[in-house]
């Protein structure tokens, strides 16, 4: 049981137990998504370290996963931009593009090839959603504590893990042959970026429990 | 050659954590950025806020002078004019000496009539005047527009006044001495209730006022429309002084209303009085 916790595993895994935690109870539904999602996230996860201890290819697994990710990420980010945003457009072209981009790496190399390009032009397009959300944080007449609300957090882990997921998937072909303790380097990267993102979710997830702001507006005396 | 190779494979490693740095510090720093703009933004909402409630304050603060002096205008018009006119009025009628004893009688009536409206006046241009207000004190003009309300017999008022009594400063006693008239009127017009409670306590380090009586009552939503427009500016005058006016109340089940000062706390309108403009 144990040689199947790894970093990834075990970060994952505690960030599924805190959103049992904190997501179970008065959050909205969009929110209550993520925690089928982390299930389905570690599920995959353990699924990978199984197959690749039994030598079998492994990435499938990963290409199940992005369908979800492309939609549980997007229907999150959907829901922070409604805060500022009437029109749901973007997301939609977003999810629309990204589906087609999914569609046609299944037909171009089939199943059992991790589907690259679409994985770096989702992690381009939730750069741009990440920044697009700050830009939007900082146009609002409205302030929050920063320190504990639950979206910022949420977005500054999506951030982190995607801008440097970008770097790994751009360099990985160089990453290959470069091996650490049996590794290549794009793993020991991947752990650092899945520790932040998952960290910064986990902390998102209490923020949204006990600690989340409403955004201050005109207070009368 | 294997040298050549494993220099290239140590240049890409060095690339790659390079990119990666560059890459985490690109969102470290545009978290940073948002942290310090977000902070600045809270510091300008807080002073814009803080700019706004003193603004509120002064207005608030206009407004009663200007309502002061008014009061006080007609206070002294009805004192110096209308009082003046009815007491020739009334020695007019007294100089009269009709033989006939139904119109003596008529003319005595007369001068009685004009003689309580005086003093119905005088007491009214005392209510209105801000100079009566100070030199008689809180309790004392309390008393006294009770007094006056009781004669009228529009309803059964009593005041009961609890611990030592202490001087509250000349704008608060004002200001309170306002709610009061703003409550009375209330009840007057609107609750038909029989019977008012005034009760006035000084303690060590609160004061309160409370008005109780037993009319019709409202619905608390009444506070939320228009026509609470004379509750909310109760309020409004207790916030000014830095007191508290809660108002509690329910159909069938009368009213109260609650007005708590701490005298010790400071507020804009403690310092100065009203400027008397009329010379």
């Amino acid at each position: 049981m144990f040689k199947y916790i790894t970093f990834n595993t075990g970060a994952e895994t505690i960030c599924f137990l805190v959103a049992v935690i904190c997501l179970t109870r008065n959050v909205s539904r969009t929110w209550k998504i993520l925690v089928p999602y982390l299930f389905i996230t570690c599920a995959v996860e353990y699924a990978g370290v199984y197959l690749k201890k039994n030598h079998q290819p492994n990435q499938w697994p990963y290409n199940i996963l992005l369908i979800f990710q492309i939609l549980v990420v997007s229907l999150i980010f959907m829901n922070l931009f409604s805060r500022y945003l009437k029109k749901k457009t973007l997301v939609i072209v977003g999810v629309a593009v990204l589906l087609l981009f999914y569609i046609y790496d299944t037909i171009s190399h089939g199943f059992f090839t991790f589907y690259e390009l679409t994985y770096n032009v989702m992690s381009v397009l939730y750069i741009i959603y990440c920044l697009y959300y700050f830009y939007l944080l900082l146009n609002a007449e409205s302030y929050i504590e920063l320190e504990y609300s639950a979206n910022f957090w949420w977005v500054s882990g999506a951030l982190f893990f995607y801008f440097g997921s970008t770097v790994v998937n751009i360099f990985r072909d160089e990453l290959s042959p470069i091996n650490m303790g049996g590794h290549n380097i794009g793993y020991y990267i991947y752990i650092i970026l899945n520790i932040i993102l998952y960290g910064c979710w986990s902390y998102s997830f209490i923020c949204k429990q006990w600690l989340t702001t409403t955004p201050t507006t005109s207070r009368s005396s | 050659m294997q040298t050549m190779a494993n220099n290239n494979t140590n240049n890409i490693a060095i690339l790659v954590i390079i990119t990666s740095l560059i890459f985490l510090i690109a969102p470290v720093s545009i978290l940073l950025y948002i942290y310090i703009y977000n902070q600045r933004k809270k510091k300008l909402i807080e002073e814009k806020e803080h700019l706004k409630s003193a603004f509120k304050q002064e207005l608030l603060k206009t407004q009663i002078e200007v309502q002061e002096q008014t009061l006080t205008n007609i206070s002294r018009e009805i004192h110096d004019n209308i009082t003046q006119v009815l007491s020739f009025v009334k020695l007019n009628l007294g100089m009269i000496d009709n033989k006939d004893a139904g119109i003596q009688n008529k003319i005595n009536e007369s001068r009685k009539l004009v003689a309580q409206t005086i003093n119905d006046l005088r007491n009214l241009s005392k209510s209105l005047s801000f100079e009566h207000i100070v030199s008689f004190g809180l309790v004392k003009t309390i008393e006294l527009e009770v007094e006056r309300i009781n004669n009228s017999g529009l309803i059964n008022t009593s005041v009961n006044v609890d611990g030592d009594v202490y001087p509250l400063g000349q704008q608060r006693e004002l200001v309170l001495f306002r709610i009061f008239q703003e409550g009375l009127n209330n009840t007057l017009k609107y609750s038909g209730a029989p019977h008012l409670k005034i009760t006035l306590q000084y303690s060590e380090v609160l004061f309160n006022l409370t008005l109780e009586d037993d009319g019709a009552g409202f619905s608390p939503g009444l506070l939320e429309d228009n026509l609470g427009a004379g509750l909310k500016n109760m309020k409004n005058r207790a916030f000014l002084v830095g007191a508290t006016a809660n108002i509690d109340s329910s159909p069938g089940e009368g009213c109260r209303i609650t007005v708590t000062l701490n005298p010790f706390e400071q507020q804009l309108y403690d310092d100065g009085s009203p400027t008397d403009r009329s010379g």
